[in-house]
Formats: C-alpha cells, sequence, structure tokens
C-alpha cells in the first residue's frame, strides 16, 4: 500500500504557508548573498521580530540578478509585489509600512509607500520570457518539503510509483521531446531507454548520477536550480529511479558551489525524514537512495566518462565511447548520467504531460532552456525563453545590450557569435549548423570594449590547463596555441602566428580523443572566422578595443584632470607626476598598466590609448 | 592493525575517514575534501594510507591528488583568497584584481605568504557572474569588486589572520 497520503498532507501544509498573507520573501541564492541580501533579510527579521502576523521567508533566486538584493511582498492571493536593489534601510522602511498597514486590508500603495523607486514591474523584468522552471525558483523557501509539495510536487512522483509501470514514462518522456540539457542534446526518453534496456540485457540494477559539475565558465543556472528548488531535480532523479528500476543515485557538485552543495545534503536529509528516501519509500517496499559527491575543482570532470571515473577515485581522464555509461557506466554498471536542468524538467513533464511539454519551443527543440546572461548587458541574470527563441531577443531585448559587438556562447567549448548572426534561433542543430554550440547556456555578452583575441588568449588558457593531458595534441596543441594567442595580445607575435594557430586548431580537432579536446579550438576558430581583421590588426601591433595590456598605454586627458593627484598617491609604480592644481601626466617607461589609477579618478580623466 | 601503537596520526586519521565512508562511491573525495579542509594539505602518510586502503598504487592516488585544484601538497594559508577568472568576470576585468592582489601580498597566485598565513588563488566561475568581477574569501562573497576595492580586502584578510 502507498501511502501518497504523505505527499498531500505535506502539500496542504505548505499552501497553508504559501497562502499566510503577508508573506515577505528574500533571495538568498549564491548571487543575492554576493549582492548584500543577507545584511536584508536580518534588517527585516530584526525590524519584524515583533510581528507575528508577518511571514519571512528566505527564497532562492528568480534569476532577477542584475536587481539584486531582491525582496518579493505577497500581499494576497495572486498580489505581489517585487523590490530591488533593496538596502537593509529600504528593508526597515518596508517593515515599517508593514506593521503600519491594516492587516485585514493589505494594499500594494501602502506597502510600498516611500520604496517607489524600488518597485519593479513584472511584466518588465520578466518581459520576453517564457518562465517555466524559473517560474518556481524564489517562490518558495528551498529547503521547505511542504511549499515544495504545495506547488505540486512530489505528485508525479508518487503516482509513478504507484503504477509501478516504466514504460508509460518512457512513453510519455519520448513523446516530450526533451533533450539533454547539459549540451548534447540527446534525447532523454531514448537514454533512459537505454539504460533500461542495458540494465534488463544483463540483470544489472541501473545507476542514475546527476552531472552538477558545471563548469563552463559563465554558466550558473545549475547552481541556481539546486540553491533554488532543490527538491524538483531531486524528484526527476527520483522518477529515474522509478522508471529504471534502480535504487542507488548520486549527485556530482563541483566544490565551487559550496552552498548547493549544503543545499543538497540538506534536502536529502529532508526527504529521508520524511520517508520519500531510504528503505521502503512510502510503503511502496523499494529502497532509494542518493548520495552526493563533491568534487574537487577540475572541468575535465563534467565530461560524463571522466566523471564516472572519479566518482570511482580513479584519475579522471575521458575514455573512448562506445561503450557508453548507458551500457557501461559506474562500476561497470548501465549508468544515466543526466544534467540538474534536464532532471528539473522530468516532474514537470509527468506532472503536465507531454504534449504540455512539447507544445513550448519549436518542433525538434521542446520545452524552455535557462541561459545566464552575463557580461556588457544591462541586465545580467538568468533568463528563460522556449527554445527556438533568437539570439537577439535574449540579448538585445531582456539583457538591453547595447552596441553589442559578439556572444560568447557554450562556454569554452562554444563559439564567438557577431552581433550580425543574432537573428539565429537557440535551437540546438542551428546553432551547430552555424559552427556554434548550446552548450549549458551561457551567454557572455561583448561590447565593442572587449577584444575578442584577449578572450581567446583566455579560453585557450583555460582549455589548455584543464587538459586532462592524455591526447599529445590536446596538451601541448592547446598550450601552444594559448601561447601565441598571448604573443598576439602582446605584441611580440611573429608574423605568421596566426596561420600557425589556424595549423593548431585543426591538429587538435583531428588528434584529439573526447569531445572536450575537439571541441576546445571552437572558441578560437569561431573568433577567427568571424573576426579575423581584429587578429591581424593584433599581429601588427594594435588592439582596436584598447583592452590588451601590451599594446596601450596609459595617458591622462589634460583637459579633465583636476589636479586633485589621487592618482599620483596610489600608483605603485610612481609613475605620476604633477603638481597640485595641475593637469599630471603619465610615464610609460615606469607605469605597471595596473588601471588604478582609472579607477580612483574620479573625473574619468585617465584614459587607455592606443 | 599490526603496527598501531606507532602508527602516524595522519595515517590513522585517513583510514577513519576512509571507514567512515562504506559507500566506495565518492569515497576517495569525501576523505579527501575533508582533510584538505582540516589540514589545508595532504599529507604524504596520508596518500600512502588510502593507496593501502584501495589496494591500489600509491602513484595513482597521487595523480588524483595531483589533478585537482583545490587539493595541496603543502599546506595553504588559513586564510584563503579566491579570485573568480571565469568568463564573465575575466570580461570585467579579474587580472588586474589578481594583479593588485599580487603586488599587495607580494605573492604570486597559486602562492602562500611567507608567513603562510594567505593563500592566493585564481579559480574557475563561481557561479555568480551578475557580480563579476568578484572575489570569494573564506565564508564571504565580494561582488562588483574594484582595483581599489583590492586594499581593503587585503587589509582585512591580515586582520582576520591576527585574532
Amino acid at each position: 500500500m502507498i501511502r501518497t497520503r504523505v505527499i498531500r498532507d505535506l502539500a496542504d501544509a505548505g499552501a497553508l504557508q504559501l497562502s499566510s498573507y503577508p508573506r515577505v520573501t528574500v533571495g538568498m541564492g549564491t548571487c543575492g548573498k554576493a549582492a548584500g541580501s543577507q545584511s536584508v533579510y536580518d534588517a527585516l527579521a530584526e525590524a519584524l521580530g515583533s510581528c507575528e502576523n508577518v511571514r519571512l521567508d528566505a527564497v532562492g533566486c528568480r534569476g532577477t540578478c542584475w536587481a539584486e538584493p531582491l525582496v518579493e511582498v505577497h500581499v494576497a492571493e495572486g498580489s505581489s509585489i517585487l523590490l530591488g536593489p533593496m538596502t537593509p534601510f529600504k528593508a526597515k522602511k518596508l517593515a515599517a509600512n508593514l506593521r503600519g498597514c491594516n492587516p485585514s486590508g493589505l494594499d500594494i500603495a501602502c506597502v510600498t509607500r516611500g520604496l517607489s523607486s524600488c518597485v519593479l514591474a513584472y511584466d518588465d523584468v520578466d518581459a520576453f520570457q517564457e518562465r517555466v522552471l524559473l517560474e518556481d525558483c524564489g517562490k518558495v523557501d528551498p529547503l521547505s518539503l511542504e511549499q515544495y509539495c504545495a506547488l505540486g510536487g512530489f505528485s508525479a512522483f508518487a503516482s509513478a510509483l504507484l503504477k509501478g509501470d516504466s514504460a508509460s514514462l518512457f512513453d510519455e518522456l519520448e513523446r516530450s521531446g526533451l533533450r539533454g540539457r547539459g549540451g548534447a542534446g540527446y534525447y532523454a526518453g531514448a537514454k533512459w531507454r537505454a539504460v533500461a534496456n542495458a540494465s534488463a540485457e544483463r540483470g544489472e540494477e541501473a545507476v542514475v548520477i546527476v552531472n552538477a559539475d558545471e563548469g563552463d565558465p559563465g554558466a550558473y543556472m545549475d547552481r541556481n536550480l539546486i540553491e533554488s528548488l532543490p527538491f524538483r531535480v531531486l524528484e526527476g532523479v527520483m522518477l529515474a529511479l522509478v522508471a529504471l528500476g534502480s535504487g542507488q543515485a548520486y549527485v556530482f557538485v563541483r566544490r565551487e558551489y559550496p552552498l548547493a552543495c549544503v543545499t543538497l545534503q540538506r534536502a536529502i536529509a529532508i526527504l529521508e525524514e520524511a520517508g520519500l528516501l531510504g528503505d521502503d519509500v512510502l510503503g511502496s517496499g523499494r529502497s532509494m537512495n542518493i548520495g552526493v559527491v563533491q568534487s574537487a575543482g577540475s572541468y575535465v570532470c563534467g565530461e560524463e566518462t571522466a566523471l564516472i571515473a572519479a566518482v570511482e577515485g580513479r584519475v579522471p581522464r575521458p575514455r573512448k565511447r562506445p561503450p557508453y555509461p548507458s551500457e557501461r557506466g559506474l562500476w561497470g554498471r548501465p549508468t544515466l548520467v543526466g544534467n540538474v536542468e534536464t532532471f528539473s524538467n522530468v516532474p514537470l513533464v509527468f506532472m503536465r504531460g507531454a504534449s504540455w511539454f512539447s507544445s513550448i519551443g519549436v518542433p525538434g527543440n521542446s520545452g524552455t532552456k535557462v541561459f545566464s546572461l552575463t557580461g556588457d548587458v544591462a541586465r545580467v541574470g538568468l533568463v528563460e525563453v522556449g527554445l527556438g527563441t533568437q539570439v537577439s531577443r535574449v540579448v538585445l531585448n531582456i539583457g538591453r545590450g547595447e552596441d553589442v559587438k559578439a556572444v560568447q556562447i557554450g562556454g569554452p567549448s562554444g563559439a564567438f557569435l557577431p552581433a550580425h548572426a543574432f537573428e539565429m534561433p537557440l535551437e540546438f542543430e542551428g546553432l551547430a549548423a552555424a559552427g556554434a554550440i548550446m552548450g549549458s547556456g551561457g551567454l557572455v555578452v561583448l561590447d565593442e570594449g572587449r577584444c575578442v583575441v584577449e578572450l581567446s588568449r583566455y579560453l585557450a588558457d583555460f582549455s589548455a590547463r584543464a587538459s586532462c593531458g592524455r591526447c599529445p595534441a590536446c596538451r601541448d596543441g592547446l598550450r601552444t596555441c594559448a601561447d601565441l594567442l598571448e604573443a598576439l595580445t602582446e605584441g611580440s607575435a611573429f608574423s605568421g602566428a596566426i596561420a600557425e594557430i589556424e595549423l593548431l586548431i585543426q591538429r587538435i580537432k583531428e588528434g584529439s580523443l573526447c569531445n572536450l579536446g575537439k571541441s576546445a579550438v571552437r572558441p578560437v576558430s569561431s573568433a577567427l572566422f568571424h573576426f579575423r581583421e581584429e587578429f591581424e590588426e593584433h599581429e601588427i601591433g594594435s588592439c582596436r578595443a584598447h583592452v590588451c595590456p601590451g599594446l596601450v598605454h596609459l595617458e591622462i586627458d589634460q583637459s579633465k584632470c583636476q589636479g586633485e593627484r589621487c592618482c599620483l598617491r596610489t600608483c605603485p609604480g610612481a609613475a605620476i607626476k604633477g603638481r597640485f592644481g595641475k593637469p599630471g601626466t603619465i610615464d610609460t617607461n615606469l607605469c605597471l598598466k595596473c588601471f588604478t589609477c582609472i579607477d580612483v579618478c574620479p573625473y574619468g580623466a585617465v584614459v587607455i590609448a592606443g | 592493525m599490526h603496527e598501531a601503537q606507532n602508527e602516524n596520526p595522519c595515517s590513522t586519521e585517513a583510514r577513519m575517514l576512509w571507514e567512515s565512508h562504506p559507500d566506495p562511491a565518492g569515497r576517495l573525495f569525501f576523505v579527501l575534501n575533508s582533510l584538505q579542509e582540516r589540514h589545508r594539505f595532504i599529507s604524504s602518510e596520508a596518500i600512502d594510507e588510502l593507496a593501502r586502503e584501495a589496494g591500489v598504487e600509491r602513484d595513482e592516488v597521487e595523480s588524483f591528488v595531483r589533478f585537482f585544484d583545490a587539493y595541496s601538497l603543502e599546506a595553504v594559508g588559513d586564510c584563503l583568497i579566491e579570485v573568480c577568472d571565469g568568463t564573465a568576470c575575466h570580461a570585467r576585468g579579474s587580472n588586474r584584481l589578481l594583479q593588485k592582489f599580487e603586488s599587495l601580498l607580494g605573492i604570486r597566485e597559486g602562492e602562500t605568504s611567507a608567513d603562510g598565513r594567505i593563500t592566493l588563488r585564481r579559480v574557475h566561475c563561481v557561479g555568480s557572474c551578475s557580480s563579476a568581477p568578484v572575489v570569494v574569501m573564506g565564508d564571504e562573497t565580494f561582488g562588483k569588486v574594484r582595483v581599489s576595492r583590492v586594499c581593503d580586502i587585503v587589509g582585512r584578510a591580515m586582520r582576520d589572520d591576527t585574532d
């Protein structure tokens, strides 16, 4: 007898919490904390301390990172207000307003009195987005199982457990058209079925591994999904365990994400306590366990075969595929390796149905994708759009980017996409045809003030350091490539360096065993393809973006300088000369190019010249 | 067991940690993460012991330790300053921050100050790209760090030390 009642009781308790008005929530993800949300929360907690009818919840991040610290006040059913960026001072003001209002008839005007400057309109901050996963992030306390159940959480799990019919789960997932969100875009339904088949054929129990080793710099959607809604990720994993008839899963998390790691461990403990994990889950007689494995900092571990080796305690070097992990994975057992965002979508597919899921996005690319939009846009943060949405919509309409030169999509294995190609739809095949990849969804926007050559050097250097060192083409080739690019940025490259780089690209592509090596050259090859003239300029010693330290010098704009000598006093190289009240000058021979002077000048008088 | 009386404390500790994690999956990570956190380095004795427990060559465990950025074979400082150099931070000038830290602390990235108290590291994306460039020190994350603020952070690191 399966005790689905447990889930209903939890949901009822959670619904009560969520409908306790007024309810104030503070976004406390890693990004919120970096923006100072802890002090906002503390100020609210202190000011509301004696006020019993106001509920205060620490929640995750809804993706509106550009306006953090974020506070949301739910005044009544379907009526709430978003405030940001908040400060402790404004938080006290808000608390005073809440205390002053009549609790039975709260109205928004009264709550936001004196805070109108930080009121955010939902239809403005969420414009052009299709929010499915992010919709629930920032709504509930991440570690409240009751609140998660009130959102419909674990209803799909309970009914799958009740039915015990794996075949229908595979069918549903296949019909939804859900594809892996980690980069490769393999169909989730087909992958699950392959693991189940291998498991049935050999009579070996399958294992599930969540790849939360979000290694692409500039991508943090997985971190946010874990921090904001850990139970959804875990429910996805548990649905996989039900479908595969398996009892063991692991989440492999990056060490750079301490909050995500702690959140997962606590969430798992809460599920064990509630009888949703452990022996005899909900009285079904089945045992299910999820372990957390914390990595120690290695990009290559994001590759599934390397990840499995690391979990086994071996040096994480990717191996040749096939056999794929679905056949031979952890300890040789059939293993389902999936990405955090993929697993987060799974409960929604089963809860709302495959046809609902496939109605979002475009044919062949169903559902939404969360992108992390960073770099030179006014509105940095996480955005969610249906697959097939144009790049321009995300970068320009949602991010409000101006003077955009290019966007780096997909991290160190991804590409540079120039502004003239922004009509490109964000979907797997289209991007691949254009020489780019979806990757895990990192979009770093670059305006005219950024140097493509320098960023290519950075990404090549990143990949060279990340190389596991097995294949010489990748290990030595990437290092040489990064060195040549460095020479270009320093103005010390020999003529013919660009041709040499092109040759190396070819060699690395052909001589690398795993995809990390093969695709590590994609940033530089795409940069060369779209921005070749910038490389050629570097070869003859000029950087149009005035970024490369070897190709620029600092000058003081004599018309702007007020002679206050802030720069002179802070210059570590004693390179600045000048008398009080008179414009100063910089001795380029002594200048260390540390750019401290630019930072300290209140008049913006120090400029970089080519 | 045969040399229980005069066994090195590092080996004992490594063995106890190993035994406290019965699941072989992720076991080596668990032991090494715990050791690194407690002692800020992985001792040679611990590596010997882990190789013995796992029944593999010593080399294999040592390569594993060397492979990961978080582990070190020599002690790192009490205070670890990590300058994020993810793409977003890099595009927003993280290398200038790193340079400033290097010149203020008088050490290069990856090194520990002469008194063994402060270690400076460059790390790959900490996932706080919306506040780029980011510096992490202990439990604290500093967002939108400007070169001029590096001085304050270093000052804080030095003060924290003396408590």
